[in-house]
């Protein structure tokens, strides 16, 4: 159990695009890990993954997040996240992102079983966002400070840090009517431990798909920006003419009273 | 690691999967449901048909597989007491179509194998964004279980609360039906296996009008 615990990564880079100071938004995430276990008939097992996360603009260029992720509702991983945005010119934006966070996994099964750790992902994220979508990538360090296990009454502690991974991802999101962002997503997190027995191709890789609301929208982003949107102006001409429309048959409508 | 998937999925396979929210077939009409997603570690696929009785009541059936190891069957009744909430109470027996894997006969598996009743209660609500959102809560509780005793396998009664579960979902009304996602999470009660968690299930689905 605990090799499973201390074997999987579920870390997950964020977007160099802040939002507007005194803003919020949420978003939730979900897809799957693939996992080699220790099965000839089955080499490779997507597992159920994904998490929710909220966060808040201190200033334009800073937010402040609480994020939770799962997998298999079984790893649990909770813990606040910064990000900072340092470089912004046109479309693209470049930043770092930091999340401490604690990981715990467990039974009940004759007392409780736990194990777990505690981390931080610090990670550098490059992000550029067009008229009607955006993309970000990121890599970085995952530092692991504390690992620690309760196994049939006895507990165990290291307290050494270890650089457990280095994790890469890169996501693509597009506006939507009902939404900021949808968004699909893919990590891969390389673990530097050479006897990790769940890896695929030599990382644990991770597909997620999310939703993404409040905030700003990509569309108000661009507004804000002024970059041109031609599809945003057709909409406000199809908008004016409607307008019009109304406008003429109202008169109509006074004059033949 | 093994028997915990194996385990699992037999064990989500007894949880019944519905369209969310209040919003039941409308009288007289009929509905078809078809899901696809994954619970734990395992696709599964979701059939489903309702019939509306009234206006604000229905009755259906479904079958869940989980990558065809395991099946779910079920009736079930749903009665929309106001634009928000509902309830609804299913029938749902659910079995393995293997009799071992990995070393583990699927007799002595913890979770299915078993016919249950799932009461549930269903709410709707509109997001900021115009997004119609459902939830459920529920439970799974035994009444017939398959017991092994020497060489013979037969059913006897158990009444047990054998899960509790929590969903959300949104749902997209579009020009021929309703599109569904939803994220459910179950909590095993009475099974000797207890996690600190619970087994997530998430399921994109469409419903599609039959006058």
């Amino acid at each position: 159990m605990i090799a499973f615990i201390t074997g999987l990564s579920l870390l997950s880079l964020q977007d160099a695009h802040t939002l507007p100071a005194r803003s919020s938004a949420w978003s939730a995430r979900s897809g799957f890990a693939l996992l080699r276990i220790d099965v000839p008939s089955i080499p490779v097992v997507p597992v159920l993954t994904g998490g929710v996360a909220a966060e808040r603009g201190l200033t334009d260029a800073v937010d402040l997040g609480i994020r939770y992720q799962t997998d298999l509702g079984y790893n649990h991983l909770l813990g606040p996240e910064l990000q900072i945005r340092a470089l912004k010119g046109g479309n693209w934006a470049a930043g770092f992102h930091t999340m401490a966070f604690v990981r715990i996994a467990g039974t009940t099964e004759e007392g409780l079983s736990l194990g777990g750790e505690a981390s931080t992902l610090a990670s550098a994220v490059v992000g550029w966002r067009g008229p009607r979508s955006g993309l970000v990538v990121g890599a970085g360090p995952n530092l692991q400070w504390l690992l620690f296990e309760r196994l049939d009454g006895e507990g165990f502690v290291d307290a050494l840090p270890w650089l457990a991974s280095v994790d890469f991802s890169v996501e693509y999101a597009w506006a939507t009517p009902w939404a900021k962002a949808l968004s699909v997503r893919l990590e891969a997190a390389i673990p530097r431990a050479p006897d990790d027995p769940f890896r695929v191709l030599g990382a644990h890789p991770r597909v997620l798909f999310g939703g993404h609301f409040g905030g700003r929208s990509l569309d108000q982003e661009q507004a804000q920006a002024g970059y041109p949107d031609d599809d945003r102006q057709a909409e406000q001409h199809q908008d004016q003419e409607r307008n019009d429309r109304a406008n003429h048959v109202e008169d109509g409508a006074l004059e033949d009273r | 690691m093994t028997a915990a998937l194996f385990i699992v999925c037999g064990f989500a396979s007894s949880a019944d999967a519905a369209p969310i929210g209040t919003n039941t077939t409308p009288g007289k009409e009929a509905e078809l449901h078809v899901e696809g997603g994954m619970a734990s570690a395992l696709p599964t696929v979701l059939l489903g048909g309702s019939l509306g009785v009234s206006d604000r009541a229905d009755v259906g059936v479904r079958a869940v597989t989980h990558a065809g190891l395991a099946y779910s069957l079920s009736l079930r009744g749903r009665l929309r007491l106001s634009d928000r909430f509902g309830v609804g109470l299913g029938l749902d027996e659910s079995f393995y179509t293997l009799e071992e894997i990995s070393g583990i006969y699927a007799i002595r598996a913890p979770f299915g194998n078993r016919v249950a009743a799932t009461p549930e209660l269903n709410g709707s609500w509109t997001s900021g964004a115009g997004v119609d959102l459902g939830w459920s809560a529920g439970s799974s509780v035994g009444l017939l279980t398959l017991e092994e005793e020497a060489d013979v396998v037969r059913r006897s009664a158990s009444l047990s609360v054998e899960t509790l579960h929590a969903e959300v979902g949104a749902i997209w009304p579009g020009d021929r039906g309703r599109t569904v996602i939803r994220i459910r999470a179950i909590v095993p009660i009475s099974a000797d296996l207890h996690l600190l968690g619970y087994i997530p299930w998430v399921g994109i689905g469409r419903v599609w009008g039959l006058k």
